[in-house]
């Protein structure tokens, strides 16, 4: 509950502060539960969003001594086990993104979900948008979900990924032409 | 256009509630318990089938040939509690300091503002020993898997029933859920429970409120008295995650050396060794920094 030093104690004095006292990495969890658990939920629902970003940390903390500075930061390190975790439940994101594709944005579950629909441009493009994220292979879709929904720097994603830098462009490049063509097509469609 | 930060809102959900953060870091921080040094562990939540089974061995234990039980009722103590309460007065200051000590090793202290800032001082806690500064925002206090501010703290009643009848549909209101989904009557009247032995734990609740958490805790059922201990008497009592024991000593109304309590800073604190006491006064004191 160390909130208000959230902002300011950096990644790299959270790593010093956890190799000498272990206790201290719940610090970490303090910083980025939220940020993980909106990226797990994002692809899959709140339910497993939930349990993927809880052993997202309990894995981290167990692989704690593997962590290297040197191969990225904590944040992409966290998204990288997410991630991993996600891909054992490629069925059901499919799914979810089918399902998005048919009714548009979910309904929204709280007032907090009232900002989800914001333009009508948006929600015209939604279900379409959806159902081209399905159509994606697992690479690309991980490629495309940390860069704009967790928002990580391509740098971050090809650390998270364990890809190069160069990777991660190719990648969304070819993820992007998928998604117009599956959209393009739907429009043709009518 | 970059058409594809629409993701972002397609995919947009709701922020985890603070149950749900507070639950899963107590998740964290009982995996990391088997992995620190003793000095730790005992500090930390064990799991609950650990926990379990220990208070399953306490009570198996019992006392086979010794001198019968004396004809004590949980009710009894918590009773006797209860009328401790109400004649101690709560005393005046700033910060609230509770002294939190296992066995006869240093204590950890707590100073809480009204406004839920705190700051600890402790071995092996932040700061190392020195007076570190916790939190600088002011937020709710965390009674049992509720979270309240000193206001509305303070305004709980003074009667067990309305006492206790306010705490469970707080608790069922909440949205708390457990590993297992969401949780069941029996569940959410432990977890009641743990907000009731929050408030004889830690809470900066008023004398007569203390007194009401003692006597609706009498009133529940599957509360019962397992015979004396050193700290005072040993009651099992319903949590949210099964039966635990509780060490209450009638004579302070405190908890003394009791292998489980409800602290302030959330979740259920169990260790598994020696006893925890717990001490709280109200105080215009802090420790140089």
């Amino acid at each position: 509950m160390s909130t208000e030093t959230r902002a300011e104690v950096d990644d790299h004095d959270l790593v010093a502060r956890f190799r000498l006292d272990a206790e201290e990495f719940t610090a970490v969890y303090d910083r980025y539960f939220r940020e993980v658990y909106l990226y797990a939920a994002g692809r899959l629902d709140v339910q497993d969003g939930e349990d993927i970003a809880a052993e997202t940390f309990c894995l981290a903390f167990r692989d704690r001594g593997r962590f290297d500075p040197a191969r990225g930061g904590l944040r992409p390190w966290l998204f990288g086990i997410a991630t991993n975790l996600i891909a054992r439940h490629r069925r059901k994101e499919a799914r979810h993104y089918r399902a998005l594709a048919r009714t548009g944005a979910e309904p929204p579950a709280d007032s907090h979900e009232a900002r989800v629909v914001e333009s009508l441009a948006a929600r015209r493009m939604a279900p379409r948008l959806a159902g081209a994220l399905a159509a994606l292979n697992r690479g690309e879709r991980d490629v495309v979900t940390l860069v704009y929904l967790a928002e990580l720097t391509h740098q971050e994603v090809a650390d998270a990924l364990g890809v190069s830098y160069g990777t991660v462009g190719s990648r969304l490049n070819r993820a992007r032409k998928k998604i117009h063509q599956v959209m393009a097509k739907e429009d043709d469609h009518g | 256009m970059d058409d594809l930060r629409e993701i972002r809102t397609l995919l947009a959900k709701p922020e985890p509630s603070p149950e749900v953060v507070a639950r899963r870091r107590q998740q964290l921080r009982a995996g990391m318990g088997g992995r620190l040094p003793r000095r730790r562990a005992r500090w930390l939540l064990v799991p609950v089938a650990a926990a379990a089974v220990a208070a399953a061995a306490v009570i198996a234990v019992g006392r086979p040939g010794g001198p019968p039980p004396a004809v004590t009722t949980a009710r009894d103590v918590l009773l006797v509690a209860a009328t401790t309460a109400e004649r101690t007065p709560e005393g005046s200051g700033t910060y609230w300091h509770i002294t939190v000590t296992v066995g006869s090793r240093p204590p950890s202290e707590y100073w809480y503002r009204r406004d839920g800032q705190f700051w600890i001082k402790g071995k092996g806690l932040k700061g190392n020993g020195k007076l570190f500064r916790f939190t600088t925002k002011p937020q709710p206090f965390n009674v049992g898997p509720l979270r309240m501010s000193f206001d509305e703290l303070r305004g709980l009643p003074a009667d067990e029933d309305a006492l206790y009848t306010r705490l469970r549909s707080a608790v069922a209101g909440s949205g708390i859920r457990t590993s297992a989904g969401a949780p069941s009557e029996k569940e959410l009247d432990g977890f009641a429970v743990e907000t009731l032995i929050s408030l004889v734990s830690e809470a900066p609740v008023t004398p007569q409120v203390r007194a009401a958490a003692y006597r609706a805790l009498a009133a529940r059922p599957g509360v019962t008295d397992l015979g004396e201990s050193g700290g005072g008497r040993r009651l099992r009592v319903p949590l949210s995650g099964g039966d635990r024991e509780v060490v209450v000593d009638p004579d302070t109304a405190r908890v003394r050396d009791t292998p489980v309590w409800v602290p302030l800073t959330g979740g259920v604190g169990f260790t598994d060794g020696e006893g925890v006491t717990i001490d709280a006064e109200w105080t215009d004191e802090l420790p140089a920094e």
